[in-house]
């Protein structure tokens, strides 16, 4: 029996309306009505909510049952006879919305939901023009303190919407009901402030309240539904790939929302996506070419000067270095045409495979093991599959700050009784509601996993068969593992032996079991070996090519797995495709009419010793800012100083292009268009909600001219065309076209244009027939305090800002709850210091540089850990970061008055 | 601990062993929520705002969930009590044999709105919904004990004759202190 057979889904015949219809056995009549094309109106109903049935508005009449009953709870059976618009039903919604209008205030024409309430267009429909117990009058309301979701209580129709989703969806529970009958209100604990009762800002409520009762507070900017332009568009920041409508008035986009059941997102979204917009209008946007003049001042110049100077000065140094005396490095939020546009240039017109992502060393030891054991440098799996595991393992990623979307798949998996085993020093959020917390000493992951591998064989509980049929290099792998006594092993992790002994056991006994993976895991000199025991975790126990298992590494920015799709790597050519495989590489000088070099670039790192050593002289940046991104602060700075010619691409003067040479405005994601590849290998569109401001341009349309300026002669009219030749060129992106992703997006591999994409990736067999186990030598990389430098010093994403924050900074959503990066330290330490919430301090490495910032405590960090997120130029913890530790460095902290 | 704690503070800390040993009794249970409400009323004599907080954690429930539970049932107080509770009763045969009247009266006689405390904290008055002691309409209750067929002019003589007793023997009031209408003694 094949898969599909198995997984066939039983339908249902029933009657709607006189209509004959065929449902999924499960459904609701709801579900049913609505896949049919029959509206029943709803105002209690979420799709992302469990059935409630609270507001009667879904009544309908069910052939021989004894009264009315509500379509959202209730199952379709066979031969069963619905009417959604009986005489009766329409009376009993009717007077349903009687009784909600006698109690809510009608004061539509000031109300921000006027032209998006379910409670106005059914009023209007269900004809209630007048309410025997009289209307109630406008009550004057104030919108609260958040800074961006605003609750007027006198709307509220105790739907519990927001109650719910507030619970059911993230887990939090800031609203709930207070008191009784028609005392009853949805309000927070003791109406404390959102902010107090533990909001993280995502507008959930806002996105399902049906009224007006919470809404995003209103802006200068604010236009009402009706008048808005509406573009569905994919968020820029994490790897997510959420969907987002943007709503644009008079050439401003004045408002973010999402769309119910629509996109990978579903309707939810976080604080960034939704409010996060704001530096679009910043003040500082840059609106014109700049030059740096004699003096050392930029200048504005017009588009044409600026290209031709960056023509002239590059011929020059390409004349008399050579091609790999000019590196790019290409920001995360670079759509796929763009990035493809950078490589093409830097590879074709200036022959040179210098060209790298800002974010490579994150994802570095990811590609080079999933390539090297499994074929292919991505996802397994995706998202949705996640439903079907039953053991998830999440190393080194805080998933609700740092992919705060995505991590409601697995809170929703904890929330199903689904076993979450977190991997992390730090007590995360996800790690206090998970069922394993294995708080490992930070640089100890590895001794961990492989602990987990001996438990999991000395219980027998691999998959004896799919190692033997489907890899190599089990025995080496086993002998590695043959001398770890586990109890050891975890006290050199600092955690309990049993509670290692019992996630490995849950690991080793689940019918599927997923890995998610980030940043903790994968950077520091340990990352390879680490990523690496994960993969033969995910063999040893036979948890991949299936629905539910399978490792997620999470990408950092919105378009990162793009990059390494689109070429934007020095030894990887678009696709996936190595530099070395003289067959591709011949393939891709025919499709380019040139001739490629055929050396490894330089990668980022790569490129910030070449201009120590000279070997580098100009650089092209385009929408990133490695002064931040990259450690080693001090000697990045030095380098971006140093280089001979600097050229920055971006919507803001960054703190890296304050040494350019030469600035292109560039466009923000709601004024360009292209594509971008999420965590998850989904293609999605990227729309225009705007044009792009002053004379600025997208960034696809800059790399052209410039291009174009070096001779090139490209013309692509627009997105598509590139996205056309990609598809030419990429064979993992075959079958892209605008025209197929318009909708939906696909999951690349896409080998056709009526090709529907690969959820689940291997399936058919690994590339090489098998995967190649790893053994892995026996290292940990435990920080080393002592009495001076005591405490050990992580850095990660924080959820309010995105990456090293040009565009959260600029966000008055986001800045008004979160404005400073502040260093999390546990409330013990702290007390041992001396310090308060919010003092300042000053953090200094071994070797003498320092950090001051002020206090955050928290005990999500423990005793001994402290952690700064690194979006904040005011303590840039890359500072302290690369200064020849291999792990996280030791600090020490002291106390500034 | 100081060994010379007040007599005020070696009973706070006996009422906080009781509450961690009712935390605990119940951590982690689900379903507890009720038991565990009423059992740090019994306590505290109300629920104060941070032992909402913690019978919302040992719970694993989101504060907001605890507080609508506490403000659903009417059994729970969320603000501290006087010593003696007068319940004017609202229910259907009391409301209309002249229930509003009846608070409206001792309300103005005892200085405070519904609900509220007098600041000597001796008295609350509280509007309850039904008694059950319907035949006897209009009730009040004063502690467990119903007082029927008032008009407002016998409820306030009711409150009178009571805190006459009471604040004058300094003893628990009993059935002999009984001025006016019918009282019946009421389990509590």
């Amino acid at each position: 029996m094949s898969a599909a057979e198995t997984t066939e889904v039983q339908m249902v015949n029933l009657t709607i309306n006189d209509r004959q219809i065929q449902a999924r056995a499960g459904q609701t009549i709801l579900e049913a009505a609505q896949s049919a094309g029959i509206e029943i109106p709803t105002l209690c109903h979420d799709p992302r909510l469990e059935p409630y049935g609270a507001c009667r508005m879904c009544l309908v009449e069910v052939e021989g049952a004894r009264g009315p009953m509500a379509s959202c709870g209730t199952a379709v059976r066979e031969g069963m006879k619905v009417q959604t618009h009986s005489g009766k039903i329409v009376k009993i919604r009717k007077f349903v919305l009687e009784l909600l209008l006698t109690n809510h205030p009608l004061d539509c024409p000031v109300c921000e939901a006027a032209g998006d309430c379910r409670l106005q267009d059914y009023a209007y429909e269900y004809l209630v023009d007048m309410v025997p117990w009289g209307w109630r009058g406008p009550v004057a309301g104030e919108p609260g303190a958040h800074p961006n979701i605003a609750h007027f209580g006198a709307r509220c129709i105790l739907c519990g919407r927001c109650v719910r989703i507030c619970r059911e969806v993230m887990s939090i529970g800031c609203w709930g009901y207070l008191n009784r009958g028609y005392d009853s209100e949805v309000d927070t604990p003791y109406r404390l402030p959102l902010q107090d009762v533990g909001c993280v800002s995502c507008g959930q409520c806002v996105s399902t309240c049906p009224v007006g009762a919470i809404v995003g507070q209103r802006t200068p900017l604010g236009a009402r539904e009706w008048q808005t332009e509406k573009t569905v568009t994919t968020c820029s920041y994490c790897g997510d790939g959420c969907r987002l409508v943007l709503h644009s008035y008079r050439g401003r986009v004045v408002r973010v929302a999402s769309q119910l059941e629509k996109g990978l997102n579903q309707g939810n979204l976080c604080v960034k996506g939704r409010f996060g917009m704001g530096y679009a209008d910043a003040p500082d946007r840059l609106t014109a070419p700049l030059i740096r003049n004699a003096a050392g001042e930029f200048e504005v110049v017009p588009w044409e000067q600026a290209l031709s100077t960056v023509k002239e000065r590059l011929a020059v140094i390409r004349g008399e270095k050579g091609g790999h005396a000019i590196g790019a490095i290409c920001g995360t939020h670079a759509t796929n045409e763009t990035a493809y546009l950078v490589q093409k240039l830097m590879r074709t017109v200036l022959s040179s495979n210098n060209v790298d992502a800002v974010d490579h060393s994150e994802q570095a030891a990811t590609e080079q093991v999933l390539t090297e054991v499994l074929g292919c440098a991505a996802v397994t799996n995706s998202r949705a599959d996640l439903d079907a595991a039953d053991v998830i393992l999440v190393a080194g990623a805080n998933l609700t700050e740092s992919d705060p979307v995505f991590a409601l798949a697995v809170i929703k998996a904890i929330r199903t009784g689904k076993t979450v085993i977190v991997l992390d020093p730090r007590a995360t959020e996800l790690a206090a509601k998970a069922e394993y917390h294995l708080a490992v000493k930070p640089g100890t992951d590895l001794a961990a996993l492989r602990a987990m591998m001996r438990h999991i064989l000395d219980m027998g509980l691999q998959d004896a068969g799919f190692v033997q049929e489907c890899t190599t290099g089990f025995s080496e792998v086993e002998a590695s593992l043959a001398d770890i006594d586990v109890g050891a092993e975890a006290g050199l992790c600092g955690v309990e032996a049993d509670l290692l002994r019992g996630a490995a056991q849950a690991f080793g006994r689940a019918g599927a079991a997923a890995v998610i993976y980030g940043r903790g895991a994968t950077e520091g000199t340990g990352g390879p070996a680490t990523v690496a025991a994960l993969v033969d975790l995910v063999l040893l126990t036979g948890n991949i090519r299936r629905p539910g298992t399978g490792l997620y590494p999470l990408r950092s920015g919105a378009n990162s797995q793009g990059l390494a799709d689109m070429g934007v790597r020095p030894d990887r050519l678009p696709g996936d495709v190595s530099i070395a495989d003289a067959a591709e590489v011949a393939r891709m000088e025919a499709a380019w009419g040139t001739a490629l070099e055929i050396e490894d670039g330089l990668t980022v790192d790569q490129m910030v010793s070449a201009i120590e050593m000279g070997d580098l002289n100009a650089v092209y940046v385009v929408g990133a800012d490695p002064a931040l991104a990259l450690a080693d602060e001090e000697r990045v700075r030095g380098a971006l100083d140093k280089v001979g010619f600097l050229v920055v691409q971006d919507s803001f003067l960054t703190d890296t292009a304050q040494y350019a040479d030469v600035v292109f405005p560039a466009a923000v994601a709601g004024e360009d268009e292209g594509t971008f590849t999420n965590s998850e290998r989904f293609v999605q569109r990227v729309r225009p909600a705007v044009p792009a401001l002053g004379k600025s341009l997208p960034d696809w349309k800059i790399v052209q001219s410039l291009a174009n300026a070096l001779g090139a002669g490209w013309a692509y009219a627009a997105p598509s065309d590139i996205m056309q030749e990609i598809s030419e060129v990429a064979p993992t992106y075959k079958g892209v076209r605008y025209e197929n992703i318009d909708d939906a997006g696909v999951q690349w591999p896409c080998l056709a244009a009526d090709c529907p994409g690969m959820t689940i990736l291997y399936a058919n067999g690994f590339g090489d027939g098998r995967a190649a186990m790893l053994a892995v030598e026996e290292r940990v990389w435990p920080t080393v305090t002592d009495a001076e430098f005591p405490f050990v010093l992580l850095t990660g994403s924080v959820r309010e800002h995105h990456g090293t924050g040009e565009r959260t900074r600029r966000s008055r959503g986001v800045t008004s709850l979160v404005a400073e990066a502040r260093l999390q330290v546990n409330p013990a330490d702290a007390k041992a210091l001396g310090v308060a919430e919010g003092d300042k301090i000053r953090i200094a490495g071994r070797d003498g540089l320092a950090v001051d910032a002020a206090v955050h405590l928290t005990s999500q960090v423990p005793a001994g850990i402290v952690f700064l997120p690194g979006f904040d130029p005011g303590a840039p913890v890359t500072r302290l970061l690369g200064r020849g530790e291999p792990g996280a460095p030791a600090v020490r902290l002291m106390r500034l008055d | 601990m100081t060994t010379n704690a007040t007599a005020g503070e070696t009973e706070e800390q006996e009422l906080e062993e009781q509450f961690v040993e009712l935390l605990e009794h119940y951590r982690g249970e689900r379903g507890a929520l009720v038991p565990l409400l009423q059992g740090a009323q019994a306590i505290f004599g109300y629920l104060p705002e941070d032992v909402m907080r913690r019978v919302a954690e040992a719970t694993g429930e989101p504060l907001s969930k605890a507080l609508g539970v506490a403000t659903f049932y009417a059994q729970f107080r969320l603000r501290p009590h006087a010593k003696h509770t007068i319940r004017c009763c609202h229910g259907t045969a009391c409301h209309v044999s002249g229930a509003t009247r009846i608070s409206e009266e001792l309300e103005k006689y005892l200085g405070i709105k519904i609900g509220e405390n007098t600041p000597d904290m001796l008295y609350t008055i509280e509007e309850v919904h039904c008694v059950g002691a319907c035949g006897m309409a209009p009730v009040v209750m004063i502690n467990d004990r119903a007082h029927g067929k008032l008009t407002p002019e016998k409820a306030v003589e009711v409150v009178r004759a009571f805190q006459a007793e009471a604040e004058g023997s300094g003893a628990e009031v009993t059935a002999a202190a009984e001025p006016a209408g019918n009282a019946v003694e009421v389990e509590a």
